[in-house]
């Protein structure tokens, strides 16, 4: 018999929360075969099994939050007695063991087959749960308006008509979950400045053109990257982090691009993005983003980050206010590359121009350094060059 | 009152009947064919038959749990009763009764009660449903000295004799209610003595000759009939056998009593008084071979019949 | 202008209507043909039909009730008495193991059509050997019909049918209403068994009372009325057969159920009505089954003390109300 366990994906993980299972309860199951896909803050990942047997037991069911450690499921192996596996079954849901007592010939031969699972219960009358699974309303959690909590026909009957107003309901797990509770955290607790500047894109835009036409492929993320990158490296203070009562400064510039998927928004990282070409970071872009629209990304991929970038151009905006990534000081936001009129000398022209803008933490910078960094940012924006 | 040869043979054959019968019930039963007890009457046959023999095709009976006897003498069919004492579908009641409830209302069988003593009152109400329609049927009810204890013995003959019903009460005395005999469940000798109680007659008869109690019976019946009833009439007898057929009856019984009585035979002192009073040794062993060969044609019936479906079951409860 | 009529009364009208209609219908028990019955519900049968079929019986329960089983084997229509419901304890062996079972034992020769009337829940006094309700006594044996009449009226139109028909038939008159007036149809009628009566259409909670108990349930009604609570009062009727398809019919409308009794709560009426409905309603339950019964003690005299063993129409109230959110 072996617990099949919310496993710890890194060290910040304290609980995850279960996706779906990919066994059903009394399918065999081999060895390090994924059994159940699990969702921490950051990634998901493929639980696999500890050892060959049957899925004896689902404990937490889809959509459940389990601290790491804790049982998600029971597996059942060949000799594994009645008792045990009864006994680790109650055990995982909290419920009080039954007396120790020696089974007979005859009772195992008429023991009852197992109960079907029994999740958390849901205290609800008979016709409560009738209704509510008529109309497809998920009772877990409901404290209903009956002795002791019970969950009434009544209140189930204003829960359907509750949701008849909405038309969809997306519940607030895992990644989305976590960024909702980081941006809340992020906009409380450290005071957002914002600077913008427009930023003259010829340079860049005819950078691109030369080396495409060499055939090397650069994206406009990677340009940004490696300004941002060396820009960070002559302004420091932009590269740090408060904890506590002190301002540490990063040693590497590992920078976070923003990336929209289907469950939200992440941000995979970019290590040492002030040592890589623009050649490797289009790559390393590319292959990040690719990795965050399936699925896969690491934790690995996903920690250690000191800076962020977040691009919303290709989806026609403008200028936006972004929000810091906790705990890092300050975070770029890059809008669209558009043609507007720009006036040189005495003449207008018309120029690629995007505009930027500097979100900070006002207990680590200050407006003038923050200033600083932005206009050497679209200085080197300015004369980038692919060594 | 003289009876013909014809009929005295006649009383034999019942008896026979009887006798073979219950053999051979015993012996099923020892090869695990009857589902129930079997309670059976081997040395009491002179009781039965001659009661029986002096009742009319329409009067009734109220046996016991010890009834097959009273089926026979009635004029039941031997192959129903088996196949109901085997808990058969042809038996005489789709074998939901069994041995100890055997009844065959059509023969006047009313009912067999297996709780000692119920056919008591039962009785006296068949008497006061003779009495209500007004025809001159009697009902006969048997029953042990053990029954005779009872609350229902008391209760019953009592609301018989205060409304005079055409009952006779017939007490087969047979020494033991199963392992308790009669010297250690009531002081009286005489079963009978407890008809004053009621102001009835109460008469003792010799239950091992058959001729003794027809005459006894006759009387009470022909009393009853003319609205003289009820009686009671004691048949002193004894049972062969234990109390039921796997009871070898010997925790309670001497070997020696057993021996006493079985050297009065009813049937084989019938069989004597039957060729000193001229009938012929062939007409008896014909008879005898008759009585064989439907007895063993009853147990043949019944072992071959099928047990009822299940769809029975719930019939009948109403 | 519809005549009303005791319970009594209408009981003996029944009677003596049956015995005109069959010769074959008699009558018996303690006390009924000289004085007429303690409580006279067989007074004038004696001078109507003489001696012969209105029999005065001698103390003995277990003799005339055989004696009656006897009779009905074999051609007559018995109509036995017993006083006090607690006598029925008297004849049991004959109840249980003659009457009801000859006709299954038989394989369907013999025929019982018996009936015994006995009057239940005495109470004022009597005590505990005879005011009992032994009515759950009997559903747990079959091949037995149970008759549970509340009215005057429900009362003559069963009793008709108990006399009719050819089942052995248990028929509890509830002494709290022999002389509660109902409306009596004047014109023949015979009451059907396993068809319960919705005496009050209400639409949240059922309430499933059983004889003495009914008019309480009635009155309780009202009271609940008064308050918002729409409770539906079901009247068995029969509780051998049961109709409980109108009971289950009527607690998927409401999804509560009450029953009330005035027997012991232990093994009683009410439980075997919640023990089907929830076999039969499960998934219309918006509440557990709650069980008004008398406390499981035997009757005491003591006035303050007895009134405690005979559900009120408060307790009844209460009880739903315990169970309406």
């Amino acid at each position: 018999m072996h617990r099949i366990l919310m496993p710890r994906m890194d060290i910040d993980m304290e609980k995850g929360s279960v996706v779906e299972w990919m066994k059903q309860e009394d399918e065999a199951v081999a060895e390090g075969e994924p059994v159940v896909k699990i969702m921490s803050e950051k990634v998901t990942y493929e639980v696999p099994s500890p050892a060959s047997g049957t899925l004896h037991r689902i404990i937490a069911l889809a959509g459940k939050e389990v601290p790491i450690g804790q049982v998600l499921g029971i597996l059942r192996e060949q000799g594994d007695t009645q008792q045990e596996l009864e006994a680790s079954v109650n055990e995982a849901l909290l419920r009080p063991a039954e007396p120790e007592r020696k089974e007979t010939e005859k009772e195992r031969r008429l023991a009852p087959p197992p109960l079907r699972r029994e999740p958390a219960r849901i205290v609800a009358s008979p016709v409560a749960k009738r209704l509510a699974e008529e109309h497809g309303i998920d009772l877990t959690g409901v404290v209903g308006t009956g002795p002791d909590g019970r969950i009434t026909r009544e209140d189930v009957l204003r829960l359907v008509e509750e949701a008849s107003q909405f038309s969809e309901t997306i519940p607030l797990t895992g990644v989305k979950r976590t960024v909702a509770e980081r941006m809340a955290e992020s906009f409380r607790v450290a005071p957002h400045a914002i600077i913008t500047m427009d930023v003259d894109m010829s340079h860049a835009v005819d950078l691109r053109k030369r080396l495409q036409e060499r055939g090397v492929s650069v994206s406009y993320n990677a340009l940004f990257l490696k300004a941002a990158a060396s820009a960070l490296r002559e302004f420091p203070l932009l590269n740090s982090t408060l904890k506590g009562e002190e301002i540490k400064v990063w040693k590497a510039i590992n920078i976070c691009l923003a990336v929209d998927i289907p469950s939200g928004l992440v941000a995979p990282v970019i290590k040492d993005a002030d040592q890589r070409s623009l050649v490797e970071l289009t790559r390393a872009v590319e292959e990040l983003a690719a990795k965050a629209k399936e699925d896969r990304l690491t934790a690995e991929d996903t920690k250690g980050g000191t800076f962020t970038i977040t691009n919303l151009g290709m989806l026609g905006v403008d200028q936006f206010q972004p929000i810091i990534n906790p705990p890092q000081a300050a975070i770029l936001a890059v809008g669209r590359i558009s043609q507007r009129p720009v006036v040189e000398g005495e003449a207008i022209v018309v120029k690629p121009v995007a505009t930027l803008s500097l979100a900070f933490d006002h207990r680590i910078v200050d407006g003038a350094p923050a200033a600083r960094f932005l206009s050497r940012l679209r200085e080197i924006l300015h004369a980038l060059e692919e060594e | 009152m003289v009876l013909s040869k014809d009929e005295m043979l006649q009383m034999y054959r019942k008896m026979l009947e009887v006798r073979r019968f219950e053999e051979n019930i015993v012996d099923l039963y020892h090869k695990g064919k009857v589902p129930s007890s079997a309670h059976v009457y081997i040395g009491q046959e002179a009781v039965a038959v001659g009661v029986c023999s002096s009742l009319r095709r329409d009067d009734y009976v109220l046996t016991t749990h010890r009834g097959h006897a009273h089926n026979i003498a009635k004029g039941v069919s031997m192959r129903k009763l088996a196949a109901e004492i085997l808990g058969k579908a042809t038996g005489l009641c789709k074998g939901k009764g069994g041995s100890m409830r055997a009844t065959s209302f059509s023969d006047g069988v009313i009912y067999s009660c297996s709780i000692v003593g119920a056919n008591i009152p039962i009785a006296a109400g068949v008497g006061l449903s003779i009495k209500h329609r007004g025809t001159d049927q009697v009902v006969a009810c048997f029953f042990g000295e053990g029954a005779s204890n009872i609350g229902d013995f008391h209760e019953g003959i009592n609301l018989a004799a205060l409304w005079g019903l055409p009952v006779v009460y017939v007490c087969e005395n047979n020494l033991y209610a199963l392992s308790v005999s009669q010297s250690r469940s009531t002081l009286l000798k005489d079963i009978a003595t407890r008809a004053s109680a009621y102001g009835i007659p109460g008469v003792v008869v010799d239950g091992n000759d058959v001729l003794a109690v027809h005459e006894a019976a006759k009387k009470a019946i022909d009393d009853a009939r003319s609205g003289r009833g009820p009686i009671l009439i004691e048949c002193k007898t004894y049972r062969w056998l234990g109390h039921h057929a796997g009871d070898p009856g010997f925790d309670y019984r001497t070997r020696e009593e057993v021996e006493a009585w079985k050297k009065r035979d009813p049937v084989k002192s019938f069989r004597e008084i039957l060729l000193s009073r001229g009938a012929s040794e062939e007409k008896i062993r014909a008879i005898e071979a008759e009585v064989g060969e439907a007895v063993r044609d009853a147990m043949n019936f019944a072992l071959e019949s099928p047990y009822a479906g299940p769809e029975e079951l719930l019939k009948d409860i109403f | 202008m519809v005549r009303e009529l005791s319970m009594v009364e209408a009981l003996r009208e029944a009677l003596a209507e049956e015995m005109r209609r069959d010769p074959a219908v008699i009558v018996m028990g303690e006390d009924v043909a000289v004085l007429g019955g303690v409580y006279k519900v067989t007074d004038g049968l004696l001078k109507e039909f003489g001696p012969e079929r209105v029999r005065d019986t001698p103390i003995s329960e277990e003799g005339f009730v055989g004696a009656a089983i006897g009779a009905a084997a074999t051609g007559l229509r018995p109509v036995v008495e017993i006083m006090y419901a607690d006598f029925l304890a008297n004849c049991m062996s004959q109840i249980v193991n003659y009457a009801a079972k000859m006709h299954y034992s038989s394989g369907g020769q013999v025929r019982v059509p018996l009936v015994i009337r006995t009057m239940v829940g005495h109470g004022r006094g009597h005590g505990g050997d005879h005011s009992q309700v032994p009515i759950a006594w009997f559903m747990n044996v079959p091949g037995l019909r149970l008759v549970v009449p509340a009215t005057p009226r429900d009362a003559k139109g069963l009793l008709k049918t108990a006399i009719r028909g050819d089942s052995p038939v248990l028929f509890f008159e509830p002494h709290l209403l022999y002389r509660t007036k109902g409306p009596v149809p004047e014109e023949d009628y015979a009451l059907p068994f396993g068809k319960a009566d919705i005496k009050r259409r209400g639409s949240d909670v059922t309430v499933v009372a059983v004889s003495g108990m009914v008019p309480r349930a009635l009155e309780a009604h009202e009271r609940l009325r008064a308050e918002g609570i729409g409770v539906e009062v079901v009247d068995p009727m029969t509780l051998n057969p049961l109709d409980i398809e109108t009971i289950v019919e009527s607690v998927k409308r409401t999804n509560r159920l009450v029953t009330v009794e005035y027997s012991p709560k232990t093994g009683g009426i009410g439980a075997e009505i919640a023990a089907l409905v929830v076999e039969k309603a499960f998934d219309y339950l918006d509440a557990p089954v709650i069980r008004v019964a008398a406390p499981d003690v035997p009757v005491p005299v003591s006035p303050p003390l007895e009134k405690m063993t005979v559900p009120s129409v408060e307790a009844i109230v209460e009880a739903v109300k315990s169970i309406v959110s």
